[in-house]
């Protein structure tokens, strides 16, 4: 039994005519990381918000643990952390504070896990928790979601504000989980850490999931993309169709997007062939490059 | 359920305090006035009866005449009718929005609700968290008049002044649960829930006192909760009914509609 089912969930929210989530389907299988990839808007959000029963399916239907998300909610959450893409949390209260009434409506399965997590995150319990910087408060967030040892992690952006040590923990409190068979479904912008933890992805795009596929066949997605500025902008068209590169898009008339289709050496061998301005290279962004390569061609 | 409950009052110490703090001050204010009022009863009766029927009203409720130096008569004008639940709806309305709205604003709803608790429960415990609040705040004021009161000449049966001061409460607290149901049923932000509910709590307020000095103010006057209080009658020891109906029609109707509006809706 998968741990997650979404069957053909929709919504579309009042008074628009727009669908948020078109016909969504996936599942995730027990000790599997998804991570859940698009743009601001695509409809990561309204799928997670979904799953946890903050707000109702158009049509279709989702089970967590083999229990419907709408009917069974109570019993689904008895399985689930969830961590918000907002880290919204009390500000007047301490860590401690917090977690002790987190505890008190989900007990933990094992009490010194929450001190375990406490100590692997340096999080300082005693602090208000509005006087936490973002960084912070994402650790507070990610605690809460995990320290009731949950059989599902639904993670809206986990690693947002986190510095390289922190997301470095997170990493490692993944995999643990993933070893305990821990199903995580989790949303993001970065596809390095989706290479790092994920086993798949699903892109989603304008609330339909455009592709699904498993991470090692991103590699052409983690090749670096070269900004090319040619100067003269009818070699542009000749670029396009030159071997041992892929055209990714055109960014103004003498400027192209284009990472290699083969190996980093032998498209700069073919670019060599051209009259280049100015190369650069560009870091692996989603939102720019990761929609844009699949485009409307999927 | 619980502990939501001790959580929401716990956070709230201060405020209570507080609040409680203001409640009893202003209270023993104001029972500390009566020795000095009924000392000139007679010219402040005179004064008083000559204004028009609706601004005395506002101070009275249906009283046809106001005589200072009747406890029953300065309690009502001066204590229960308009001071202390103009303090205390100022109270349960911006409780009542926020209790659930504030939440929902900033989002921790959803870490709540990402717990397995059901939306029904932990709507109840957030009803009751109001309820309690204002029953603390309402019991030691209750407390401080019943005590205090003789000590300034206002002799009245313990149990009619406890009466009054439960009533005035129950009465502020119902529109407390109605901008509560407002917010929890519906998508209406706080401060629109709050809008409505001051809306219908003052404006019923002037539309009540006022509605004698013109006929045709008479029977809207009837679909104003203000109508029903009457907390002279209570200090009489005569029979509320109405207030009663009212007072279980409000909390029996916001109850249904905040369950039945928030198990279902989409959190914003």
């Amino acid at each position: 039994m998968a741990s997650i089912e979404i069957n053909k969930l929709s919504k579309r929210y009042p008074h628009t005519e727009v669908y948020s989530l078109k016909d969504l389907t996936l599942q995730v299988e027990p000790g599997e990381v998804y991570g859940f990839l698009g743009a601001n808007g695509a409809g990561k959000t309204t799928t997670i918000r979904t799953l946890l029963n903050f707000i109702q399916p158009t049509s279709g239907s989702a089970r967590i643990m083999g229990k419907d998300i709408v009917h069974d909610s109570v019993t689904v959450k008895r399985c689930v952390g969830y961590l918000s893409g907002e880290t919204a949390l009390y500000a007047k209260v301490t860590a401690q504070q917090f977690f002790a009434y987190m505890a008190r409506l989900q007990p933990a399965k094992q009490p010194d896990y929450l001190a375990q997590l406490v100590q692997q995150f340096a999080i300082d319990t005693t602090k208000p928790l509005e006087t936490l910087s973002k960084g912070n408060r994402q650790k507070i967030g990610l605690v809460q979601a995990l320290m009731h040892q949950p059989e599902v992690l639904i993670l809206d952006e986990p690693t947002s504000g986190l510095d390289p040590l922190m997301q470095e923990e997170f990493f490692k409190v993944i995999s643990d989980c993933k070893k305990r068979g821990v199903a995580v479904f989790l949303s993001s912008h970065n596809l390095a850490e989706a290479q790092r933890i994920c086993d798949r992805v699903g892109i989603i795009k304008h609330g339909e999931l455009i592709r699904e596929q498993a991470i090692d066949s991103l590699d052409l997605l983690t090749k670096p993309t070269f900004r090319v500025t040619l100067t003269d902008h009818a070699a542009v068209k000749q670029l396009q169709t030159a071997v041992d590169l892929h055209f990714i898009s055109q960014v103004d008339s003498n400027t192209v997007l284009v990472q290699p289709a083969d190996t980093i050496a032998k498209a700069l061998a073919s670019l060599s062939h051209y009259s280049i301005k100015n190369l650069s290279t560009e870091k692996a962004d989603l939102e720019e490059e990761f929609i844009e390569f699949y485009g409307d061609n999927t | 359920m619980r502990a939501t409950l001790l959580w929401e009052l716990s956070r709230r110490r201060s405020a209570i305090i507080w609040w409680t703090v203001g409640s009893v001050i202003l209270s023993v204010f104001i029972l500390a006035l009566y020795p000095p009022i009924r000392n000139q009863a007679h010219q402040l009766n005179q004064v008083l009866n000559q204004l028009p029927q609706g601004l005395r009203e506002l101070k009275t409720g249906g009283a046809n005449s106001v005589n200072v130096a009747d406890p029953v008569s300065f309690l009502n004008s001066q204590l229960f009718y308009a001071t202390l639940p103009i303090l205390w709806i100022i109270l349960a309305i911006t409780r009542g929005s926020a209790i659930l709205g504030r939440e929902e604003q900033s989002h921790t709803l959803e870490l709540l609700l990402a717990r397995p608790i059901s939306r029904g429960r932990l709507l109840a415990a957030k009803a009751l968290s109001l309820i309690c609040e204002c029953l603390i705040i309402g019991a030691i004021t209750a407390a401080a008049i019943v005590i205090l009161a003789p000590l300034f000449a206002l002799h009245l049966a313990t149990w009619r002044l406890l009466l009054a001061t439960l009533y005035t409460l129950l009465f502020s607290l119902s529109f407390g649960l109605i901008a509560f149901s407002l917010q929890a049923a519906s998508s209406l932000t706080r401060r629109l829930a709050t809008a409505v509910t001051v809306l219908l709590s003052f404006g019923g307020y002037l539309l009540a006192s006022l509605s004698g000095l013109t006929d045709w103010l008479k029977l809207p006057a009837k679909f104003a909760p203000y109508h029903y209080f009457t907390p002279d009658k209570i200090l009489h020891g005569q029979n509320v009914a109405g207030l009663n109906l009212y007072l279980a029609g409000v909390f029996v109707l916001t109850v249904v509609v905040a369950y039945v509006g928030f198990r279902r809706r989409d959190i914003n």
